[in-house]
């Protein structure tokens, strides 16, 4: 019964995440989306790969809620399905394979981070590209958008690594 | 490792990998026709919409302070240059109204009711932006009720920042004019030179290194020089004419001599935008 509570946090924080990716996204755009260096905030992907990283034993049913919050991109954000209905069960599924072989402290967070913000915005990019709905080249994508994307979410994860790494280790000990 | 082969997984990554690019191909071809989404896209859209609320006040509290904290160090300077403007405007303003009742006395008396230049403007609020760095699109907060149709052109501080794309009951998504992709439809724009003489084009491109907008098919060899002033033409659909798009900045010549490619800055205000106006079409 107990471990409804850290499920609900799970919920709540996916929601809450994938809504400031867009809010952030919003009113920060004039100091994150700048012609010559692109940050984009990836805080639902953060939510998700600690959430698989962290989690000791599956209770919950991770890879739905990454499919809902994927279609919330989709329909919501991106007009295009498909994209990150993909993309967010497979930033699941790296999580919780590296988990098989990495132990869980902060720089084996920060390189799961970096894996994880780097695959999301190349998987998008690549489907985007696939059908005519981005005209970023490949080296533009490498150097405008992905190197202060990755510094920038690295940051942010090195800020929320202590936090969340209680709130499941605590989820934990409650079970 | 090899579990990760067993035939399960497999199946199932299969699966999935299908029903994406099945999905992708669906959306392309419903996004590309001239009606809104599908209902249960528009649903989920109203739904994401009211929850995106939620979140967007509270971060456009924090947002609204950080911005007024970067615009407080520039404020004497721009202050300074406001002031002389001010003074300019006055006198715009007043032979503005003289023109503007000129011509619409001109207008009852050739019997033009609606001309290409008049619209009706729907202020919405922003509520989201995707957070992608190749998806340069806005999502407002009005829709359908509101009255804002598909390809209407939307305005943001001094000029043209874009288009609708999809149109939900309670939210629009907006395609910024930086949005250089293949799928992107093209503004009809115009320059008027010193001279009065008008060369019309398409905006063909968005260079985002110098973040300037490119204009091409031009076929004329009236001369047009930096400075001159850019705006929509009004031709071929639903955007009006006389939107402000921007200023050039350089032209390049072809071969034959023609200005084959030209270099405007934008005028409205693509970084952060709080507030929209779409402009309908009368």
């Amino acid at each position: 019964m107990r471990e409804s509570g850290l499920r609900w946090t799970f919920i709540i924080g996916l929601l809450l995440s994938v809504f400031l990716d867009g809010t952030i996204s919003q009113q920060f755009a004039g100091h994150l989306f700048r012609s010559s260096a692109t940050a984009v905030p990836e805080i639902t992907t953060l939510w998700l790969l600690c959430a698989s990283f962290f989690e000791d034993q599956y209770h919950m049913p991770t890879y739905w809620f990454a499919v809902f919050a994927g279609v919330v991109f989709d329909l919501f954000y991106s007009g295009y399905w498909g994209v990150y209905l993909f993309i967010f069960p497979v930033i699941v599924w790296l999580a919780r394979t590296l988990r098989q072989v990495l132990p869980v402290n902060l720089f084996a967070t920060l390189l799961v981070g970096f894996l994880g913000f780097t695959i999301q915005p190349l998987l998008s990019w690549s489907a985007l590209q696939m059908i005519g709905g981005t005209g970023t080249s490949f080296a533009d994508f490498m150097v405008i958008d992905l190197a202060p994307t990755l510094a920038l979410n690295e940051v942010i994860l090195l800020i929320l690594y202590v936090p969340l790494r209680q709130l499941y280790l605590r989820g934990a000990r409650v079970q | 490792m090899h579990r990760f082969f067993s035939n399960r997984r497999l199946v199932i990554i299969a699966v999935g990998i299908i029903t994406c690019l099945g999905l992708l191909t669906l959306s392309v071809t419903v996004r590309n026709r001239r009606n809104t989404p599908p209902i249960i896209q528009q649903f989920g859209n109203d739904v994401a919409g009211f929850a995106d609320r939620v979140v967007s006040v509270p971060v456009g509290g924090v947002g609204a302070g950080v911005n007024s904290i970067s615009q407080l160090l520039s404020t004497y300077d721009e202050n300074q240059k406001l002031k002389q403007q001010v003074d300019q405007m006055a006198q715009d303003k007043v032979r503005l109204q003289t023109t503007e009742n000129e011509n619409k006395e001109l207008r009852s008396e050739a019997k033009l009711n609606n001309s290409l230049i008049d619209y009706q403007p729907i202020t919405a609020g922003v509520i989201a932006r995707t957070p992608s760095a190749w998806q340069n699109q806005l999502v407002i907060g009005k829709g359908k009720t509101s009255g804002i149709k598909k390809n209407m052109p939307v305005l943001a501080g001094k000029g043209l920042i874009g288009r609708v794309i999809e149109v939900n009951q309670t939210n629009s998504k907006v395609e910024l004019i930086s949005d250089d992709t293949d799928t992107a439809n093209r503004f009809a724009i115009q320059v008027t030179n010193a001279g009065g003489e008008t060369v019309n084009g398409i905006v063909t491109g968005y260079d985002k290194d110098k973040n300037l907008l490119e204009m091409g098919q031009i076929t004329t060899k009236v001369a047009i020089k930096k400075g001159d002033k850019v705006t929509t033409s009004g031709l071929g659909g639903v955007t009006p004419k006389g939107l402000f798009v921007g200023t050039i900045v350089s032209t390049s010549s072809d071969d034959y001599g023609l200005a084959n490619k030209v270099y405007i800055k934008p005028a409205g205000n693509l970084g952060t935008v709080n507030v929209v106006t779409v402009a309908a079409k009368q």
